[in-house]
C-alpha cells in the first residue's frame, strides 16, 4: 500500500515538474545529453544540489567532462528510479540520515540494479557518483565492489580487478607474514 | 577531487586505481580476513588499509587469555589465565540465562564462550540468551558446539549433534530394529542456531564418503547408565572454515560449514574406536586439528595431527614414552606464584551468597591474585610475564634425572591434557587439580603456568568429585558478535 501511494505521489511529482520544465540536463564527455529531474538531482547529488542553488547549471547541458555517456546514463537511470521507489516525503528525511547513519544494506532494487552493470560499466558509475557527491548510489556500488572481493585470493581480486602485482615475491612473503592467520590455503 | 579522477582514469598500467577515499569505503565493507588479503594485491590497497586502521588485528582472537577448567560438582567453571590478562572468565552473572548445567562452560570458539542457554563474550561483556533448546529423546546424547569466525562473519552458530542411540539395557523392539541401521546415517539432521536467522533449525547434512557401520557397532562399550556428571565430553576444532567434532565413539566428523556435507574421519591406529577414552584430547592447534592421548598408565603421550591433504590420514606428531617432569617441589604446593593464576569463581561466589544470606555487609573475599602474593614463594624462576611461553625454566627428565634428583624435587607423571595452544605446538597440560604445565612439542621443554587448586576445595572434595571434566582453551576476542544484548540493566548486572 506505501508503495503504491508512493508511486503515485512519485508520478505527482513528476507531472508538477514536468509541467514547470523543472529538469536539469546534463552534458558526458563524449557530449550526449541526459535530462533528469531537477528535485531529484538535487536531492541525491551534493555536487548538481550545488549548482542548482548557486545557477551554474546551463540550460542547454552542463558539462560533466569527467563522466562518460554509459555511467552518465546510469547515474539519470538511478535517479529515475529512486525517485520512483520510495514515498518521495519519506525521501527527504531518509536523504539527511543517509549523511549520518552507519551504511545502510542496499534494496532489492538497488542491488538488481548494480549486478547488471559490467565490471568496467561498476568503476565507471562508483567514479562517477564519487564526484557527484552522490552518497547512497557511492554506497550501493562500494558494497557490490566489497562483495566481489569476499573470499577471493589476491591473485583472484587482481585478476577482476585488474591490478598490477607491483610486489616482489620477497615483499609479498613479508606481509603475509605479518598476518599469517589470514592465510592457510597454501 | 579533479586530480583524484586524473589518477583514477590514468589505465596506462592497466592498473585500475580509485581515489583512495572510495578505495578506503570499500574497503571497509571487508571482514578482517578479506582485509588481510586486500593488503596483497598492490602496494595502494596495502596502503589504504593500514593508514586508515582499517585492519584490528589486535581485536581478534589471536592469542590465548585463559583455559576454561570444569570441575565435578563446581556450580561455575573455574578460569586459569595469565596474570597479566585483562579478560575475567567468571560467568556467575549469566546463571540466570541457563538451563541444568548453568554456570559450566559447553564450548568455545574464538572467543565467544557456550554456556547452558546462552552465549557469551568475556572480553566485551557482550552475552545473549538462546531461544528454547531442541531437547533430544531419552536415548540421545547430545552435545553442543559452537562456531564463531570473526575474521570471516560477525555471525555465530551453535551445532547441535545428537548421537545413539547409545546404549539402553531394556532395549524394546523399536531400537533392535535400529540396531541394523547405518552409522552414521546419509543425512545427519543437526539441529543449528544461526545468528543470521535467531532461531534454531534441523539441517540435514549430506555424508560425504563411506559411513563406518551400523548403529550397533558404535555403540559406547559400557554397560553403566549413562552419567550426565561424570562424562567427559567431546571436544570440537573450527578449522578453514569447517568444524571437526570429536564423537563419542572416538570417529570424527568434519563438518563443511559452506556446503551442507559432512564427512566422517576414523580416529588414528591404536585409539579404540568403541569406547570413549578418557585421555584423548582434541583441538586446533598450528597446523590444524590436533588429537592428544595420555595413558595414565603407561605415561605415554601422543600426538597427531590431522593430515587433509592425504585422505584424513592423522599423522603422528610427537610421542614422548614417559611423559612426566621434574619440579622444584615447593611448586606443589597450592597458590605458589606463577606467571598464570586461577580466578576461584566457585571460592568467591560462594563467599559472596554465603554473606548475602547472612545479611553481613558484604566485602569482597581477598581477590585471588592478592592471596597467592601473600604466599608468594621464592622459587627462584624466572616468569615470562607476558603470559608467552617461553618455555626454557624447567627440562623434560631423561630417565637419569628422574631417579637421582634431589629431595628438593620432585616427579609429576600424572599429567593430562588440558588443550592445545590455537597457534604454536604447545600443550597445556595439568597435574590433577594442582598445578598447570605448558609443553613446547618442539623443544619438549616445560614451563611451570601456576597453581589450578580451588580455595576451599577440600568442601567439594567431600563428595568425591574432584575430577577436572572438562577444559576450554580460551582466546579472547574484542569484536562485537551480530545480536543485541539483552536490556540495560540486565547487563549491568
Amino acid at each position: 500500500m506505501e508503495v503504491d501511494k508512493g508511486k503515485g505521489e512519485a508520478e505527482e511529482t513528476r507531472k508538477v515538474a514536468e509541467a514547470d520544465r523543472d529538469t536539469v540536463t546534463l552534458k558526458s564527455s563524449d557530449g550526449k545529453l541526459f535530462e533528469v529531474s531537477k528535485e531529484a538531482a538535487a536531492r541525491l547529488s551534493t555536487v548538481l544540489a550545488g549548482m542548482i542553488a548557486g545557477g551554474s547549471i546551463d540550460d542547454n547541458g552542463t558539462d560533466l567532462k569527467q563522466i562518460g555517456s554509459e555511467a552518465l546514463e546510469n547515474v539519470v537511470d538511478y535517479c529515475n528510479k529512486h525517485a520512483n521507489s520510495i514515498p518521495s516525503a519519506a525521501l527527504i528525511s531518509s536523504s539527511i540520515s543517509f549523511n549520518t547513519a552507519p551504511f545502510k544494506e542496499p534494496e532489492e532494487w538497488e542491488r538488481k540494479f548494480v549486478d547488471r552493470l559490467s565490471h568496467d560499466a561498476l568503476f565507471d558509475l562508483v567514479e562517477a557518483a564519487n564526484f557527484l557527491g552522490m552518497e547512497r548510489l557511492l554506497d550501493v556500488t562500494c558494497h557490490k565492489i566489497s562483495e566481489m572481493m569476499k573470499g577471493k585470493s589476491p591473485d583472484q581480486i587482481r585478476e577482476v580487478f585488474n591490478i598490477k602485482n607491483d610486489y616482489t615475491k620477497e615483499e609479498l612473503e613479508e606481509i603475509r607474514q605479518e598476518l599469517a592467520w589470514a592465510f592457510y590455503d597454501d | 577531487m579533479e586530480e583524484q579522477h586524473q589518477q583514477a582514469g590514468d589505465d596506462d598500467l592497466m592498473t585500475r586505481l580509485l581515489p583512495e577515499d572510495v578505495l578506503a569505503q570499500i574497503l571497509c565493507l571487508l571482514p578482517p580476513r578479506d582485509l588481510a588479503v586486500s593488503r596483497c594485491v598492490c602496494a595502494e590497497w596495502k596502503g589504504a588499509v593500514d593508514r586508515r586502521r582499517l585492519l584490528r588485528a589486535d581485536l581478534l582472537p589471536l592469542s590465548v587469555g585463559g583455559i576454561f577448567i570444569n570441575i565435578c560438582a563446581h556450580c561455575y567453571a573455574e578460569f586459569f589465565r595469565p596474570r597479566s590478562g585483562n579478560v575475567s572468565g567468571n560467568l556467575a552473572h549469566l546463571l540466570e540465562y541457563s538451563r541444568w548445567f548453568a554456570g559450566t562452560v559447553l564450548g568455545h570458539c574464538n572467543g565467544l564462550v557456550l554456556l547452558d542457554g546462552c552465549v557469551s563474550n568475556p572480553a566485551t561483556g557482550w552475552f545473549a540468551p538462546l531461544p528454547p533448546w531442541p531437547m533430544p529423546t531419552e536415548l540421545l546424547y547430545q552435545e553442543a558446539h559452537i562456531v564463531f569466525d570473526p575474521a570471516v562473519s560477525s555471525h555465530y552458530s551453535v551445532f547441535l549433534i545428537n548421537y545413539g542411540p547409545l546404549y539402553d539395557e531394556n532395549a524394546g523392539g523399536e531400537l533392535q530394529a535400529a540396531e541394523s541401521q547405518e552409522w552414521p546415517p546419509s543425512h545427519y539432521p543437526f539441529h543449528v542456531f544461526s545468528s543470521a536467522t535467531e532461531r534454531w533449525e534441523e539441517r540435514p547434512f549430506l555424508r560425504q564418503g563411506d559411513a563406518v557401520g551400523t548403529l550397533a557397532d558404535v555403540r559406547l562399550g559400557t554397560k553403566q547408565p549413562f552419567d550426565y556428571h561424570r562424562r567427559k565430553r567431546c571436544f570440537a576444532a573450527y578449522w578453514k572454515q569447517a568444524l571437526y567434532v570429536h564423537c563419542h565413539n572416538n570417529f570424527f566428523f568434519r563438518i563443511s560449514l559452506s556446503r551442507d556435507e559432512y564427512r566422517v574421519i576414523k580416529p588414528p591406529p591404536g585409539i579404540s574406536n568403541s569406547v570413549r577414552s578418557k585421555g584423548l584430547v582434541f583441538g586446533k592447534s598450528e597446523k590444524g586439528p590436533y588429537l592428544a592421548e595420555s595413558r595414565y598408565a603407561d605415561r605415554c603421550f601422543k600426538v597427531w595431527i590431522l593430515d587433509e591433504s592425504n585422505h584424513n590420514q592423522w599423522v603422528l606428531r610427537h610421542c614422548n614414552k614417559h611423559l612426566g617432569l621434574m619440579l622444584p617441589r615447593c611448586y606443589l604446593d597450592s597458590e605458589v606464584f606463577g606467571p598464570w593464576i586461577l580466578e576461584d569463581t566457585n571460592y568467591i561466589e560462594d563467599w559472596m551468597c554465603w554473606y548475602e544470606e547472612e545479611e553481613t555487609p558484604a566485602t569482597a573475599p581477598p581477590s585471588a591474585p592478592e592471596r597467592a602474593l601473600k604466599q608468594q614463594s621464592d622459587c627462584g624462576c624466572d616468569f615470562d610475564e607476558d603470559g608467552g611461553f617461553t618455555l626454557d625454566s624447567t627440562n623434560s627428565p631423561d630417565d637419569g634425572d628422574m631417579y637421582n634428583a634431589g629431595s628438593s624435587f620432585c616427579y609429576i607423571d600424572d599429567l593430562l591434557v588440558f588443550g592445545f595452544h590455537p597457534f604454536k605446538e604447545i600443550v597445556f597440560l595439568g597435574s590433577g587439580i594442582k598445578i598447570a604445565v605448558a609443553h613446547d612439542l618442539n623443544s619438549s621443554k616445560f614451563q611451570y603456568m601456576g597453581s589450578i587448586y580451588p580455595t576451599d576445595f577440600s568442601i567439594y572434595y567431600t563428595y568425591g568429585n574432584d575430577e577436572i571434566v572438562e577444559t576450554f582453551v580460551y582466546t579472547p576476542c574484542k569484536l562485537e558478535a551480530h545480536g543485541q544484548p539483552p536490556t540495560p540493566t540486565l547487563a549491568a548486572d
